[in-house]
């Protein structure tokens, strides 16, 4: 996109080109096509309480975030999309400094309806944690969970996150995470997604 | 047959509770009759998804998807595994 801008953000710009590829699931780069599914999400009552929205998200306002969002270089943002085309969720990977030192991952919502159907989240998370480590060489990775995210807190830890202190948004206790390169093991976890794919595929002729 | 049958069952109670407890890290001491998804910590979902696998493994059965779906308690498993043939 920009000839001589920075390495992370040329890098940035290449993965906002292609999708990320899973094995039930693929990030696909968000585009204007994603906003009414993503807003349904992110408008849920579950969606809204943790990612603490104070109001509805609208169209307009989505259609501006986006416009905003593709002006930087120092943020991705993906449309999670399961394998038979159905738009499951979205997840970011923000702040990506330019010094490699950091980035945050956060702005994740899923259909509820659907955690039990497949490791959407997972691999979304870990493809995530690829293209953060493996892809743009950074040293860590940073979010931040709701207090009362139980669900959440658990997977993080499953991914090897570590709680590295705590912060109030508006009023609400939110526990800060840190992963850094050298924690990152996601063979255990990946290999569910692996056994899934595979299971879909013996009980349904082809990956959905 | 009348004295094999409750050990069977018995067994089939036993790896059960041995998949559950494999499956979701759980203490070897936990009482399995109070586990409900999403209830219990390490009942996530993707523990829910390793359980399903370890399921299918353990007692050679392939479950459908009303099964996983509907598989949120330990008593649900005996049920749905009852339906598979899978005597408790």
């Amino acid at each position: 996109m920009i000839a001589d801008a920075p390495t992370v953000a040329r890098a940035v710009c290449a993965l906002r080109r292609a999708p990320v590829r899973g094995h039930v699931i693929d990030l696909v780069p968000y585009r204007a096509a994603h906003h009414e599914r993503v807003i349904a999400l992110r408008n849920t009552e579950r969606a809204s309480y943790f990612l603490h929205q104070p109001a509805p998200l609208t169209r307009e306002g989505q259609a501006g975030w986006f416009a905003s969002y593709l002006n930087k270089t120092d943020d991705l943002q993906w449309a999670i999309v399961r394998k038979d085309g159905a738009v499951v969720g979205a997840t970011a990977l923000y702040g990506i400094a330019d010094d490699r030192s950091m980035a945050e991952k956060g702005r994740l919502v899923a259909d509820p309806l659907l955690s039990k159907q497949g490791p959407y989240v997972l691999e979304a998370e870990l493809l995530l944690l690829d293209v953060a480590f493996a892809r743009l060489d950074l040293r860590a990775v940073t979010t931040c969970v709701r207090d009362d995210n139980g669900v959440m807190q658990h997977i993080n830890a499953r991914l090897g996150f570590e709680r590295s202190g705590q912060h109030v948004i508006r009023g609400v206790e939110y526990f800060d995470y840190r992963l850094t390169a050298d924690r990152y093991a996601p063979e255990p976890l990946r290999a569910t997604a692996v056994a899934w794919a595979q299971r879909t595929s013996r009980t349904q002729g082809a990956p959905r | 047959m009348t004295v094999l049958a409750p050990v069977i069952t018995a067994n089939h109670v036993t790896r059960l509770q041995q998949v559950f407890t494999a499956a979701l890290e759980l203490a070897p001491d936990v009482d399995h009759s109070g586990l409900a998804y999403r209830e219990t910590p390490q009942w996530d979902s993707v523990a829910h998804l390793q359980l399903v696998i370890a399921l299918e493994a353990e007692f050679d059965v392939m479950l459908e998807t009303d099964d996983v779906l509907s598989l949120s308690t330990f008593g649900d498993a005996t049920t749905i595994l009852g339906r598979h043939g899978i005597a408790f």
